[in-house]
């Protein structure tokens, strides 16, 4: 079935992750990253962990309706997700060493299929713990969750395979086929979950879904998927159910390499384009639509001391990359709007709306990435530009800056329209700009110091979680400082001036704004220890 | 050693390659000249059976690359133009590696030597995300000759190397040839092609403009003079003049 070739290959690519981690660990700082990284995976998992060690098991029934229901939900997504890109991916290594190599291409998809599965059992681990309170033994939970994740990424692969056997056309159709015949079963589902809610006003949902004789059809063969998490018994319930979903993961694998289907030549299209986007997203931070030039043209800005053609250039990437930043926005908006719509106007309402906006600014700042992060494969270009640092690094940081304001202020509004106090949008817009601007600058100076190309999270990749905290940490902690020492002056003002509330924050602002303006020079000086010979990763 | 028979390649509506043939016999060596898009690496990867022929046959080694291709693929080998390693991999793994996919004996001391020849010894333990684009180049060609390939297939084999490396990989393609490979070598640097080459396939938008002895070419093109540089041959074949400015 398989070459002995690719299962050394499997066999090497595992130990070069486990190289790779112990490598990173040889260091002073990747140690410390690790463990840092480390001890916060403990501490998310630990309330799990102790939870069902004080032996407090949760509604097993429930879960059992939706672990199910979670499997159709993902399965679906990967369906919708991979709309048009009907391979499997191949990364361009396996691409270059294994389509021309002597395996035929059941091997090589046999090969990713044992690939799939030794990720689904490392990954499975840390899945397990989350359903330590619905399972009698972790044993099972965890078999249940590599068995139930196993099963999403044949399911997905399957289908990928199958349309690759039928021509494009076809298999659009049948695809469009395939979703309006669940779209408008759900649409069934909703209609009666719908009409049942009225006679049970009280009913949770999850019972309403129990009830409903079209969600049980639809979920039935998942149901055994939930079953093993929660058997009760090594025999014969865990085993028993077991062997079903065993069974059924076998059916998939073998429907996927039985079929033989000629994926290559899509799979070295669909490869490299999810290559790119891949390469895309550790630069720039999010994955980007297909981005075109366009008709409209971006005018050139004047020189403004070297600051114009730099905004001018990030300008033209955040217009090119819209798509993206237009899908980050409809998130942020139902991350504002869900809570906003419950209309709390009590102070506890108001500053759960503030804290989710604080978050999403912090969120922003990792994710909008037109500035230095996004250059690092151009900053020998830009070292050679003939532009002060000082000038370069305020032009670096102007969009980031601006986009986020925008986004803090139009979210502000969002939130305003269904809870009143519009006054909240003038002072978003006036105390939100320096704040950005301090952020960012913060973020930017991180990255020039300790640069690096992957944002991507791998299995084990504690050092990236610990760096990504560290960010995190410092940027908040300058961020809370400055606000602080703002906040102290700006009383200051406000008693010395027989507690006038405007001139108190008009010395806020005014702190906060040559704080901010002071760390575009912290940029600078990092953009000027920046040595590309050294800190441009490979 | 390669036989192309009325190959076609297409991408849903876009044709890559229309009717091409030609034959190469061992210790040939073939060099494919064309502007970009003209068909060059759609005819490699079909060659080296990474994609499928839409139609048309291609053999190498008597064994047919759609019906036999394990067979085939044993006997060749593939250097793309922009070499994507294993990152995780060290040069040395990516050796044990094809060994085992070739099933090559006793590899060791041919992989050390081939290390050594181009100058990748130090790198030998280096993951393959750490080497620069040269030393990539170089693992792949060292990964494709570890296997005593029938057929080499390179895709503009010299970008990114050092005159160092450009000069190592010309004496090893020629050395190939003379032990009996059968080479192809796709390059826009036609003084290399013109240099090594024993034979040329001129390629524009998907047709072979001219397939034949390098040293026949001169004739095909009589009306540029006997004189005529494999430069002036190629602009003429592809755009109807001598490429003077």
């Amino acid at each position: 079935m398989i070459h002995p070739a690719l299962l050394l290959l499997v066999r090497m690519r595992w130990r070069a992750m486990f190289r790779k981690t112990v490598r990173g660990i040889g260091t002073v700082r990747g140690a410390l990253l690790f463990l840092l990284g480390l001890s916060l995976v403990i501490l998310w998992l630990l309330p799990t962990v102790m939870l069902s060690l004080r032996g407090e098991r949760g509604d097993v029934e429930s879960f059992r309706t939706m672990i199910p229901l979670g499997m159709l939900g993902m399965c679906l997504l990967s369906l919708m997700t991979s709309a048009g890109e009907r391979a499997i991916y191949f990364s361009p290594g396996e691409v270059e060493f294994l389509f021309p190599g002597p395996f035929s291409r059941r091997e090589v998809l046999a090969y990713k299929l044992l690939g799939t599965a030794a990720n689904v059992l490392i990954g499975s681990l840390i899945f397990s713990v989350f359903v330590l309170r619905y399972a009698s033994s972790w044993f099972a939970g965890y078999v249940g969750v590599v068995l139930a994740l196993l099963f999403v990424q044949y399911f997905t692969m399957a289908a990928m395979i199958l349309g690759e056997t039928m021509s494009q056309r076809a298999y659009t159709r049948a695809r469009k086929i395939i979703l309006f015949i669940f779209g408008a079963l759900l649409a069934v589902i909703a209609g009666q979950v719908m009409s049942m809610r009225a006679d049970a006003r009280d009913a949770g949902f999850l019972l309403l879904l129990k009830d409903s004789p079209w969600v049980q059809y639809l979920l039935m063969p998942l149901a055994p998927f939930a079953r093993v998490m929660t058997a009760e018994s090594l025999f014969p319930d865990l085993a028993l159910w077991a062997a079903v979903c065993v069974a059924m993961n076998a059916t998939l694998f073998f429907v996927i390499v039985g079929l033989d289907a000629e994926y290559r030549e899509t799979a070295i299209r669909i490869s490299q384009r999810i290559y790119t986007r891949i390469q895309h997203a550790q630069r720039s931070g999010m994955a980007p639509a297909v981005v075109k030039a366009g008709k409209r043209r971006m005018p050139l800005l004047p020189w403004w001391g070297g600051t114009g053609p730099i905004i001018w250039r990030q300008c033209v990437n955040a217009i090119r990359n819209s798509r993206s930043m237009l899908m980050i926005t409809i998130l942020l908006t139902v991350a504002v709007a869900v809570p906003a719509m419950r209309n709390d106007t009590s102070e506890r309402g108001i500053a759960t709306i503030l804290t989710m906006l604080i978050w999403l600014t912090v969120m922003m700042s990792m994710m909008i990435r037109f500035d230095f992060r996004a250059d690092i494969e151009r900053m020998d270009w830009l070292k050679v530009l003939p532009i002060p640092p000082l000038a370069l690094s305020a032009g670096q940081l102007v969009v980031p800056v601006a986009i986020c304001t925008a986004l803090q202020v139009y979210l502000t509004a969002i939130a305003t329209y269904f809870m009143g106090r519009q006054e909240l949008i003038p002072l978003m817009l006036v105390f939100g700009l320096p704040t950005n601007l301090l952020m960012f600058a913060a973020e930017n100076t991180l990255f020039l110091l300790m640069p690096t190309k992957s944002a991507a999270f791998s299995p084990g990749d504690f050092q990236m979680f610990g760096r990504q905290l560290i960010f995190l940490l410092v940027k908040t902690l300058i961020v809370g400082a400055v606000w602080g020492l703002s906040f102290l002056a700006g009383a200051a003002v406000y008693f010395l001036t027989g507690q006038n509330t405007t001139a108190g924050g008009v010395a806020v602002w005014c702190c906060l704004t040559v704080a901010a303006i002071g760390c575009i020079a912290a940029v600078a000086w990092a953009f000027g220890q920046y040595d590309v010979s050294r800190d441009t990763p490979a | 050693m390669i036989h192309v028979e009325n190959f076609y390649k297409s991408y849903r509506d876009t044709v890559a390659v229309e009717d091409l043939s030609f034959a190469l016999a061992p210790g040939e060596i073939l060099g494919l000249a064309g502007p970009n898009g003209a068909g060059k690496t759609s005819t490699m990867r079909c060659i080296a059976g990474i994609i499928p022929p839409t139609r048309g046959s291609v053999s190498v080694a008597g064994h047919d690359i759609v019906r036999d291709a394990i067979a085939a693929k044993s006997r060749i080998a593939y250097v793309p133009d922009d070499p994507k390693l294993f990152d995780t991999l060290t040069v040395w793994e990516h050796l044990e590696f094809v060994a085992a996919a070739y099933r090559v004996p006793s590899w060791q001391a041919k992989g050390e030597a081939l290390l050594q020849r181009f100058e990748l010894t130090p790198k030998q333990t280096v993951v393959a995300q750490e080497l620069s684009r040269g030393m990539r180049q170089k693992v792949a060609i060292c990964c494709a000759y570890l296997h005593e390939p029938a057929a080499i297939l390179f895709d503009e084999p010299h970008v990114g190397l050092d005159p160092r490396g450009i000069r190592t990989m010309k004496d090893s393609i020629l050395e190939r040839a003379n032990a009996g490979a059968c080479v192809i070598v796709s390059s826009h640097l036609l003084e290399l092609v013109e240099d090594m080459c024993t034979h040329l396939l001129i390629l524009h938008k998907g047709r072979s403009l001219y397939f034949g002895r390098m040293s026949e070419a001169r004739n095909a093109f009589a009306e540029l003079g006997g004189d005529a540089s494999l430069e002036e041959i190629f602009f003429h074949a592809t755009e109807g003049d001598t490429g003077q400015p």
